[in-house]
């Protein structure tokens, strides 16, 4: 799924077909573009499976093979020629074109179609432009893979909905601001980042939680699906007063609980525990399957390796939001530590050991918050660290999990380099995009939070009850005291 | 891979190559990067204007099969829906494009409403005033203004503001919509802007309102800027209501006092009996119900008062019945007691009433509205105070 298409489709997902008149239609009468353009309808009219077989196949070569292959031409004199610029592959024979020469081999051969080498998007000669059918767009989507669940809704599901579904407003985008109810911002950027988080907002808007059902009194988990709900089906702009979500908070909390500031970090620990706790969590982290363990639960690993003996042992760690800084960091905090025998005794053998220390990620969570310690405590007093910490729009993290350690090491073991070199989709690469950003401005005692998210491919701020269109520019220069990233694609 | 493959070749070429390679691989590059951003961008507004395509022509398919519908309801042969526009053919549920939708549809069309989307901001950046006789879709683009949200409301600018200026400019806006000629009393008038805009609704609220919400605990109104600070003392985490739950602990007389929040809410039910709990600092509370003096004492409480002001004279009157009621129906034995203690009592009455309003000053951070209101509480304050005593001593 790729990442911007997915969260449109998200926002779009809770929407109901209704006729100009108010009166739902029926699912039989849903507008359906059936295909992308006339000439792609005629293609598929006369040769439908060797078109989509034909489609899926270029998929899978500009994929999984190596580029090189999708990348090169052959020239006016016969010789082939590697380009950086997208080639284009014809659909209905293996030529592999520049753009010059697909145009000339549509009038030649009469080749309407053809795959452009990096997206994957379709090219229609009769049309001159792009296409985007709705089969073909799945099947680029999915990168030539096959899905590994099948989309079950039948017909009769879908006449289900449609009749027992009520009209949203258009614009219940979910874009609301917060009141502050008096130094309640530290909860009104966490309650913003956890709304625009994709997983825990359809868990909500998809009856994840039955409010109805749960017993709970001042639930904050109840709290909270009352906002996504409102937020998603409410013809309201004003901000939102998340009066139950601080009663619930507070009597859940004691230690957060009072007028007055508090640390921002130390409220999203406590929020995403008390959804855990409240949505059928286990007290077993390790396997716990809710919500916010899917969402948010990742591990660190720890390797100690002796110097002498290479005897290794492994300790994992939890880090569902491991104290890291950015990139340059990451490398820092992955990087090999000398520990000298009077730093490491080993468990086993009971006595002091040189050794060296490596931290790796073990399990990524798709959603992973980075907390900058802006905040020194030292036994004297307490300080914030103004430092600017640059953080990217993407963030690549395989070379920081223990995966990449141990394939490196059984790389250079074997000694086989790797020739697959895909630039489309490169192997082992695990790239994060991000998703909120917590800002932290003022003093260490007294300050204010706002936030930033991305729905789509729009950043917003968040002031409290004020909601603004930002930059990415904008976003990339705040001081930031809480990042979020979020997987860019998954399998589905 | 370029990169790699780049590098690789460039090792075995003469240097004098390198810097016509750089400058092609940096053209390509940046090429690349230049047609990956406008294919998106086409890939996103040729969605949209299929999908508009789509939703024009299905419009028209069933607006002409609406009133054939209902007037043949006996025919046997149920409709077919179909609908044809220069862009787009719908056919029962199927739709067949018509040509390039880029060229043949320029305007959008909401999927969902039907309804034409705007193609500008409203208001700031970019903005133009759109054809106010057609109706939109609701989701407008979004605005970009200082001092206003992606709406189009303008922030809420009076937040922090004391109640007095707050009355004063709703008392300037009830003039303003006296004077102008429009539909009273409608939120989306009293939007500061130019007339043309009311039309467009940004759906928010003027820059004065801030809503009022229920405290889920003791179940009054308050200002939600304030709730907090008043959630706070209802639930007995700190302030006043914390220390007396901390007392009740103490004396070990009321054993549900340490459950939060149920103090406020227990003690809302009645009077205590009296002389149950008779010690000096608790017997203020008694005569007063905790909860209605909260409601006359607190700060969020005078709030309240501001937008109704008859709930705040019945209660005050309720109050009163109140008091005169416990003091009529106070059992004999306690006139005994006024009897014997009247000197000291109307000391420690005055006493008692001063104390109270110290408090009361302290808790209200609205500069001289507190004082004024000293006078007026510790008038009523010494009949209260006395009424309050009398069942404690």
């Amino acid at each position: 799924m790729d990442g911007t298409a997915g969260s449109k489709a998200a926002l779009a997902a809770a929407k109901v077909i209704k006729n100009a008149k108010g009166n739902i239609v029926p699912s039989s009468q849903k507008a359906h573009i059936v295909y992308g353009c006339e000439h792609m309808g005629e293609m598929f009219e006369n040769a439908r499976n060797q078109t989509l077989k034909s489609y899926r196949s270029i998929l899978q070569l500009i994929h999984d093979k190596p580029s090189v292959i999708a990348q090169s031409y052959v020239d006016g004199g016969g010789e082939p020629v590697v380009s950086l610029r997208p080639l284009y592959l014809c659909l209905q024979c293996p030529n592999i074109m520049t753009d010059e020469q697909r145009d000339q081999h549509f009038d030649a051969k009469s080749h309407c179609f053809s795959v452009e080498s990096r997206e994957g998007y379709v090219y229609c000669g009769n049309c001159m432009d792009f296409i985007y059918d709705p089969e073909l767009e799945n099947r680029r989507l999915l990168k030539g893979k096959k899905r590994k669940h099948e989309d079950t809704l039948t017909a009769d599901d879908d006449k289900l909905i449609v009749t027992n579904s009520t009209f949203l407003p258009c614009r219940a985008t979910g874009l609301r601001g917060l009141y502050n109810m008096g130094q309640t911002c530290f909860m009104s950027v966490i309650l913003q980042t956890v709304v625009h988080n994709p997983f825990i907002r359809n868990f909500f808007l998809a009856e994840g939680h039955k409010t109805a059902d749960c017993e709970r009194e001042s639930c904050v988990s109840c709290a909270l699906d009352e906002m996504i709900v409102e937020f998603h089906s409410a013809e309201k702009t004003e901000g939102y007063g998340a009066v139950a979500m601080l009663m619930g908070s507070w009597l859940a909390g004691e230690a957060l609980a009072g007028y007055q500031q508090q640390d921002a970090h130390e409220y999203m620990q406590f929020f995403l525990n008390t959804l855990h706790l409240t949505n059928g969590g286990s007290a077993d982290s390790e396997d716990c399957d809710c919500v916010v363990h899917k969402t948010f639960y990742g591990k660190l690993q720890s390797t100690v390796t002796y110097v002498r003996n290479q005897k290794k042992r492994k300790n994992a760690d939890k880090a569902d939001d491991a104290g890291l800084d950015l990139r340059d960091c990451l490398d820092r905090f992955t990087a090999k530590e000398k520990l000298d025998s009077a730093q490491y005794t080993c468990r086993n053998c009971d006595s002091p050991q040189n050794a060296i220390k490596q931290l790796s990620i073990k399990r990524l969570p798709p959603v992973l918050s980075i907390h900058l310690k802006r905040f020194e405590h030292s036994k004297a007093q307490s300080s914030k660290i103004e430092t600017k910490v640059n953080f990217p729009m993407k963030l690549e993290l395989y070379p920081h999990t223990t995966l990449q350690k141990e394939q490196t090491k059984a790389a250079k073991a074997s000694g086989i380099p790797n020739t697959n070199y895909n630039v489309n989709t490169p192997a082992n690469s695990l790239t994060y995009e991000l998703s909120s950003v917590i800002v932290h401005k003022g003093k260490i005692d007294s300050g204010h939070y706002v936030s930033y998210s991305r729905e789509g491919n729009d950043w917003f701020a968040f002031d409290d009850s004020k909601v603004v269109l930002a930059n990415e520019a904008e976003v990339l220069n705040a001081e930031a005291y809480i990042v979020t990233y979020m997987i860019n694609q998954l399998d589905v | 891979m370029s990169e790699d493959a780049a590098a690789e070749s460039a090792s075995g070429l003469p240097s004098d190559i390198l810097p016509d390679l750089i400058q092609d691989i940096l053209e390509d590059t940046l090429s690349n990067i230049v047609l990956q951003t406008a294919l998106s961008c086409h890939r996103s507004e040729k969605l949209l204007r299929m999908q508009s395509a789509a939703t024009q022509a299905e419009s028209i398919a069933l607006s002409t099969l609406e009133p054939a519908s209902q007037k043949g309801g006996t025919n046997s042969q149920p409709a077919i829906p179909i609908g044809e526009t220069s862009a787009a053919k719908y056919e029962n549920g199927r739709v067949f494009l018509k040509g390039n939708p880029l060229k043949t549809t320029p305007e959008i069309t909401c999927p969902h409403c039907k309804l034409p989307r705007l193609m500008h901001p409203i208001m700031g950046k970019g903005m133009q005033n759109p054809d106010l006789t057609k109706e939109y879709c609701m989701l407008y683009p979004w605005v970009q203004r200082s001092g206003h949200d992606v709406y189009g409301n303008p922030f809420p600018t009076d937040m922090a503001k004391s109640k007095k200026e707050r009355e004063l400019i709703k008392q300037q806006q009830k003039n303003a919509d006296k004077e102008s000629v429009g539909t009273p009393g409608s939120q989306d008038t009293e939007m500061a802007g130019d007339t043309k805009e009311i039309k467009l609704n940004t759906g928010g609220k003027p820059a004065s309102y801030i809503p009022w919400h229920t405290c889920p605990n003791c179940k009054r109104s308050l200002l939600i800027t304030r709730f907090a600070q008043h959630l706070e003392k209802c639930l007995g985490i700190s302030g006043r209501q914390s220390s007396r739950n901390a007392m009740a602990k103490l004396a070990g007389q009321n054993g549900t006092g340490s459950g939060l929040g149920n103090t406020p809410l227990g003690s809302r039910l009645g009077t205590p009996v009296p002389g149950s709990q008779g010690d000096g600092p608790k017997a203020k509370g008694k005569g007063i119900s905790p909860v209605k003096k909260f409601a006359q004492g607190e700060d969020d409480a005078d709030e309240l008062g501001d937008d109704t002001p008859e709930r705040k004279k019945k209660k005050k009157s309720s109050y009163i019945k109140k008091a005169d009621r416990d003091k009529g129906g106070s059992s004999s034995s306690l006139k005994v007691k006024l009897k014997t203690g009247r000197p000291d009592m109307e000391r420690k009455a005055s006493e008692t009433s001063e104390r109270s309003d110290g408090k009361r000053e302290r808790d209200g951070d609205e500069g001289e509205e507190p004082r004024k209101k000293k006078i007026k509480l510790s008038l009523g304050g010494k009949e209260r105070a006395s009424a309050s005593a009398e069942p404690g001593d």
